[in-house]
């Protein structure tokens, strides 16, 4: 679905990614877990075409895309919803959702895709017509997902959307990023709230100093003891 | 009283053809981050077309604004294209000066050129209608129809940013550019577009000025300084601040012609410029 190979960002003369690959297959919730300044939304960023790698590669369903301007990458079938919503706030929420759909492939599907997202997310419906900067953190974090599905993208890249969010809400973007996922959309997840990011996502990967570390089944980095002490916060007994 | 509604009637049609004149350059600096000292000259260049489409093929100025306008629209396309896409990729206050250097550039270039092949003399467009007096006031017909044909304008201006897919994502880029990128939006043809819609404006704008004042070759950079002015006081990048802005700084200077003398009228809008910049920097209508 999704191949990035060996992987090479510079900003400037700094080198922020070292070869990184990492692939997300049909069907999958793929987490990308690692501290600040990993090199995580860097990462990100080139996949989507925001950042030119300087080497490397990235394929979607086996056609390259790196190199590709961003909007064309959008049309290819990938969008990322980006750290920060980065929606428009001086744009009612009808709006935002709208201009989603800007694509011409995706603009000829509006009505229906438009149906989709609002039973996503019924709690846009009636605050459509309200300016999106007046929408709680959540609600902006819900359209921000809701604008990026308009394109009817084939994967969803996340870039920590649990930022600044309340448990409660967390939990609740979670549960619909599962349903999005049922519908048959991969997802690739950059998440600094590990627990929920592991308790939801198939595979991990781990990235430290712009390189991946590790890799593996949520199931099995879950158990050691390395991640918990490093990313979960819980003590590591000595003794075990 | 009379001359208060007089003032007050010159004042919101001379408003509307700043926000109109305005309009392309809080564009350009709203969604491609760039401040075009050449925009003036752009209105210039519109009114010594009108000037010369009446004299030599007896074009009526409304009919030349509008091929003007469409013919401006590509100008802006090309210039664009040939000068300042390639700076776009700098950091934003690389571009900010680099852009400065480029149009000032330009603007200099422009003006000498029309000085020398128009011989430099203030040229008006010869075209007059009877005016129109009630209740004491004087309403010139030219300055009406004018009035509307600034109002219409300014009503499409606004349908086209609320309502059209393109229009509307022209704001989106003004708001959140990486936003605008990641949900596939062409944010390079929205800036191509968005420099030959505010090239279009200035052009047409600068026939219905060339009708009611003069233009001269030498006018286009204090011209766009006041329209800096405009879009400061109305709020950067805030689209409906530019009429506020174009409203406020004709009245300004509607008012100080009429009680303190034409001499000083010339100056509010710089005064009003630093003004706004120390006390509300963000405009009447912007944001922080």
């Amino acid at each position: 679905m999704l191949e990035v190979r060996d992987l090479q960002v510079l900003y400037g003369s700094i080198q922020v990614l070292w070869g990184v690959s990492l692939r997300v297959e049909k069907g999958e919730i793929v987490t990308l877990l690692g501290p600040n300044g990993a090199g995580k939304s860097t990462l990100m960023r080139a996949i989507s075409g925001l950042v030119r790698p300087q080497a490397g590669t990235v394929e979607l369903l086996g056609a390259r895309i790196d190199g590709l301007k961003p909007h064309r990458i959008v049309e290819a079938g990938l969008v990322q919803i980006p750290e920060g919503r980065q929606i428009w706030g001086d744009l009612t929420v009808q709006d935002n959702i709208e201009l989603g759909a800007f694509a011409p492939a995706a603009r000829a599907q509006l009505a229906r895709s438009l149906e989709w997202v609002y039973t996503l997310f019924p709690v846009l419906v009636q605050r459509r017509r309200m300016l999106a900067s007046t929408l709680s953190g959540g609600q902006q974090q819900m359209l921000a997902i809701a604008r990026g599905l308009m394109s009817r993208p084939r994967l969803l890249l996340l870039d920590e959307p649990s930022l600044g969010l309340a448990p409660q809400i967390v939990e609740e973007v979670f549960e619909i990023l599962i349903r999005i996922n049922e519908e048959g959309i991969p997802v690739l997840l950059v998440e600094q709230n590990v627990d929920f990011a592991l308790q939801i996502a198939d595979r991990t990967y781990v990235m430290e100093n712009g390189r991946i570390v590790r890799e593996g089944t949520s199931q099995a980095l879950r158990a050691t003891d390395e991640i918990r002490a490093a990313y979960l916060g819980l003590r590591v007994d000595p003794g075990s | 009283m009379a001359a208060f509604v007089q003032i007050l009637i010159g004042s919101v049609l001379q408003g509307g053809l700043y926000a109109l004149g305005a309009f392309g350059l809080s564009l350009s600096f709203g969604v491609l981050k760039i401040l075009n000292l050449s925009h003036g000259d752009f209105l210039m260049l519109g009114g010594f077309g009108g000037y010369f489409a009446l004299v030599y093929l007896g074009l009526n100025p409304f009919v030349s604004a509008i091929v003007l306008g469409a013919a401006f629209f590509l100008v802006g396309i090309g210039y664009h294209q040939a000068f300042l896409a390639r700076l776009s990729h700098r950091t934003p206050q690389g571009l900010l000066v680099a852009s400065v250097m480029v149009t000032l550039g330009t603007a200099l270039a422009i003006e000498d050129l029309t000085s020398f092949l128009s011989g430099g003399a203030p040229v008006g467009i010869p075209y007059r209608l009877h005016s129109l007096t009630w209740g004491g006031a004087v309403f010139p017909v030219l300055r009406l129809i004018l009035l509307a044909a600034t109002l219409i304008l300014t009503i499409a201006l606004y349908y086209f940013f609320s309502r059209t897919f393109l229009g509307r994502a022209v704001r989106a880029s003004t708001i959140n550019r990486d936003g605008a990128l990641l949900v596939g939006i062409n944010i390079r043809r929205i800036a191509l577009f968005t420099f030959g819609l505010g090239t279009a404006l200035a052009a047409g704008t600068g026939v219905f000025y060339a009708t009611l004042f003069t233009v001269e070759p030498f006018m286009g950079l204090a011209l766009a300084l006041k329209y800096l002015a405009v879009i400061v006081v109305g709020g950067m990048g805030s689209l409906p601040g530019v009429f506020v802005g174009g409203l406020v700084i004709a009245a300004a200077e509607g008012f100080t012609a009429y009680y303190a003398g034409p001499r000083w009228s010339p100056m509010v809008a710089f005064a009003i410029l630093v003004a706004a910049l120390l006390l509300k920097p963000q405009g009447l209508l912007g944001r922080e």
